[in-house]
Order: structure tokens, then sequence, then C-alpha cells
């Protein structure tokens, strides 16, 4: 193992599991507790549909996939603000379109797709430097975010009128949220893959929901689970030579069952 | 009764005042041509039978709902999209119902620090003076052995108190109460009326406190209204300022 750590591409990797298990893990903690998961869910098979358009059409899929997140979550979720959404309706509905979009247009790709199936599955071991550079940036604005708007979020958690009622700007913080969902989901698609990739942001939160009743708890512990989730899945992936991004959910998902069964919250 | 003869001109005197306030929802006549007025630093309950209108009432009076017609005054000043903001955080309200998954993350004290949010909504740290305002508002309702606790495992009344917690902290000169002795064991209910008869004998807030328990009222609401189908039908006890 320690030779492949000297190649560029297993760095790279290596640093990319860290942010994007980091990011993941922090911005997933507001999306469980303020119970938009369904909204997140959209939000990725989007930016998914999103990148696959921009690949079929020559341009940057990165763009395109984040415009798509965004415009999902704009479109879903002031209609959640304003109607009481049978979300199972909504799922289905986005879900079946956009995943619809989606495989249509992969269908409809001349010549090699191996671009695209890197994004519905994910290929962390083909990060480059501009890849890590965003990422980096997104996980530097997740956690400050994070940080600053901590005990506003907090308080919008509990009950969002009430926090309205005591001045917090409740609608900007909830939209920013899904801002930042949008772009951390967007720019882990090359990591994990679009179909799994809500799965890191739901599997860590929901994991160390288990374990805590303290919110900077459980904000750390999702950090380091989702941190966990991404090197271990990568390590296995090497020794067992597997899909890395469905090990790294496997993993999330194993931390999750063993979180819930020693929970003291049952 | 309406109070039709109120003068058209505000009375610096009242914490709240409504003129002739109608509220249609979804084609239904919620609130029909309803007027009071409740001076500073009184605590008044309205009381009625279940879909009479007090809730929504509470409502609009602290701006959740605007109505169909008429005028809404807080402290003077006409309740309208400009001022909304501003007053709110005048308001403290509690709502019926807080319920929240009981494994949420949330303390006692965190709680309680919401209500301090009234002050600046950008502030990342408490102050003196908060800190000040979160003990006090714990040491009014007796809830400084629960700050700790996760507020989802409290109990109904416990819950209640520290909602009221909550008010007291945010320092708003009026509180609005939405049923707070609903589903309470009797003990808790009278844990929760001593804890607003403390909050009103010690500070000079008003409070507005509705409920369908008529034989329950905290010792400190010396007057009632009641509301049956959308409107004020009666009123007893005495009124502060009687006599404008």
């Amino acid at each position: 193992m320690s030779d492949i750590l000297g190649y560029q591409f297993m760095q790279n990797a290596l640093l990319a599991a860290i942010l994007g298990g980091l990011g993941c893990g922090i911005i997933g903690v507001w999306v469980v507790l303020l119970r938009i998961p369904f909204i997140g869910v959209a939000m990725s098979h989007a930016a998914f549909a999103g990148a696959i358009i921009a690949l079929l059409i020559g341009l940057n899929p990165l763009g395109l996939a984040l415009v798509a997140s965004i415009l999902a979550a704009a479109i879903i979720g002031p209609l959640s603000d304003r109607i009481n959404l049978d979300t199972n309706l909504s799922m289905g509905i986005v879900f079946s379109m956009l995943v619809g979009i989606a495989f249509l247009g992969i269908g409809l790709m001349r010549g090699p797709r191996t671009e695209a199936l890197n994004l519905l599955w994910g290929n962390i071991l083909t990060l480059e430097r501009g890849d890590l550079i965003l990422l980096a940036i997104a996980t530097v604005v997740t956690l400050a975010f994070t940080a600053v708007c901590y005990r506003q979020l907090r308080a919008i958690i509990f009950n969002r009128m009430i926090a309205r009622m005591s001045g917090i700007p409740d609608k900007l913080l909830f939209y920013g949220t899904l801002l930042i969902s949008g772009t951390t989901i967007t720019l882990n698609l090359k990591t994990i893959g679009g179909l799994l990739i809500f799965s890191l942001i739901i599997n860590p939160p929901l994991a160390a929901y288990q374990l805590t009743y303290s919110l900077v708890r459980m904000l750390i512990l999702s950090a380091l689970f989702g941190i966990a989730s991404c090197l271990v899945g990568l390590w296995l992936s090497y020794v067992f030579d597997l899909p890395t991004g469905a090990i790294i959910i496997l993993t999330s998902g194993i931390i999750l069952i063993i979180c819930n069964l020693l929970s003291p919250k049952r | 009764m309406n109070s039709r003869q109120s003068s058209k001109k505000s009375n610096p005197t009242d914490s709240v005042r409504l003129d002739d306030v109608s509220l249609v929802l979804n084609g239904r006549q919620i609130l029909r041509d309803v007027s009071l007025r409740i001076g500073f630093h009184e605590c008044v309950a309205i009381v009625g039978p279940n879909g009479a209108g007090k809730t929504t009432l509470l409502k609009v009076i602290c701006g959740l709902l605007s109505p169909s017609a008429g005028r809404v005054e807080i402290l003077g000043t006409r309740l309208d999209r400009k001022s909304l903001q501003r007053l709110q955080r005048q308001i403290a309200y509690l709502p019926q119902d807080v319920s929240i998954d009981p494994r949420t993350p949330i303390s006692v004290e965190e709680v309680i620090e919401i209500g301090r949010f009234s002050q600046g909504w950008l502030r990342q740290r408490l102050s003196a003076a908060d800190r000040a305002a979160i003990e006090e508002a714990m040491r009014v309702t007796g809830i400084a052995n629960l700050r700790g606790r996760p507020f989802g495992l409290l109990s109904a009344g416990q819950k209640q108190r520290v909602g009221l917690a909550r008010a007291l902290a945010q320092e708003a000169s009026i509180m609005l109460l939405d049923e707070p002795l609903s589903n309470l064991d009797p003990e808790a209910q009278q844990d929760v009326c001593a804890a607003i008869d403390r909050i009103h004998a010690s500070t000079d807030v008003t409070v507005l406190l509705v409920t369908h328990l008529i034989e329950k009222i905290p010792a400190c609401c010396r007057r009632t209204l009641k509301m049956n189908e959308g409107t004020i039908v009666g009123e007893t006890g005495i009124q502060a300022g009687a006599g404008v």
C-alpha cells in the first residue's frame, strides 16, 4: 500500500476522500435536521442529469450540473415551503424524470461513454488538481457557512416560525443551505457518482444522529464518519479491486447500521 | 361584545389594538369584525370553544396572518409589511404545539437562547446581558435544573415552561400564549400557571393567553374575552385604563 501512495493519482484520491467526506458530512447534518432529504436527492439527480446533458452537447459537465442542481432546489424548495407538498409524489415525478433524462443522454452519446459512466459511478482515481482545488474551496465555504450561521441554523431546526419571529431570516438561510448542498453534490460527482452521492450526504449525519444529543458533537462525528467512509472505501476498493464509489457508500451504510445498533436513543 | 365605541385615535396606553378585523381563509370567514384593546401590562385571557378563531386571532396579532379587513396596532404602530419585522421582535409567541423529534440535538438552554436573537440575529456570541436574561428566565420559570437536558426528552409541562422561558428571555413587550395548558396533567397546569403569574409579576410584559380551559386561567388574568364563531361575544373583568 505504501508504494501506491507515492503516485500522484492516489494522493489526489486521498485528498479528495478527506475533503469530500468532510464537506458531505457537514452539509449533510443541516440537510437531515432541516428535514429536506427529498430536496437533496432531487438535487443530486438533477446534477447528474445536467452533467450528462453537458457532455452530450460538448460543455463542461460541472457547470451545467451545478446549474441543474440549483434549479432543482429553486423549484422544489419554494414549493415545499408554500404548500404541503406530498413528498412521495414529488420524489416520484422528479426522480423518474431526471434519471430518465440522464440515461437518455447516455444512450444518445456516440463513441466512448467513459466520462459519462465516471459521473454515474464516480471515479475518485481520475481526479486532477483543478478538481481538488474546487473541492477544497467548496469544503471551506461549507465550514465557514456552518461556523458563521451555526446558532441561527440551530434555531431554524428547532422551529422555523419561532426563528423567523425572533428576527432570523429563515428563508435566506434555508436557501443558502440548499445552494451549498447543490455545490457540494456537484463537486463530488466525480468522487462518488451521481447515483450514490446523496448517500454520502445522508448516511454520516444519520449515523452521528444516533449517538449524540449535542449538535456540535453531531457535526464532528458526521465529518469523521464521512471521512472514514471515504478513506476506508478507497482502501478496500484498492485491496479488492472493486468500484470505489460503491464501496464508499457501503462503508457509510455499515457505519450507520453499527451506530443505530449502539444508539443510546433507541 | 365588539368595542365599536373605541376612538379612532390611537391610545398610547394600548399594547394591542384591533379595529374591526376580519379574516377570510380559503373562502371561510374565520374572524369577523373583531375589535379589542389590550393595555400595557394587562393579562387577558381569550376563551372559547374549539374552532372559535382564538389561535387565528393570535396569529393575526403577531403578524403571521394578514387580516382581510381592519387594522392591527402593536404598541401604537400599525402592523403592516414595513413595520412587521420590527414589531415581531416585540412579540414573544408561544404556538400551541412545538413538537420536535425527541432525538433532535438541542438542549433546553439552547432553546431559550433563541429568544435573544431579537436583540440582533447576526451575533455570533452571547453577551453578558444575554446570559443574564437567560438565567433570569430560567429562574422565574423554575427550569434552571433542566438547562442541559435535550429539549425533546422533556415532559409536556416542562416544554411549556421552556417556551415561557424563551419568551421571557426575548424581553418582548407582548407575550402571546396559545393554549399553554392543553395536554398537561393538573400538576403541570398548576406549574405553568404559576410560571405565567411570576412572569407577569416580575416584568412589565403584556400577556394575551388563549385557552379553552375556562377554569384554569392564571390568577394574573384580570380580564377574559369570550370568542365564538370568529368574533368576541362577551367580556368579564376589569379593563386597564377603563373609562377611556
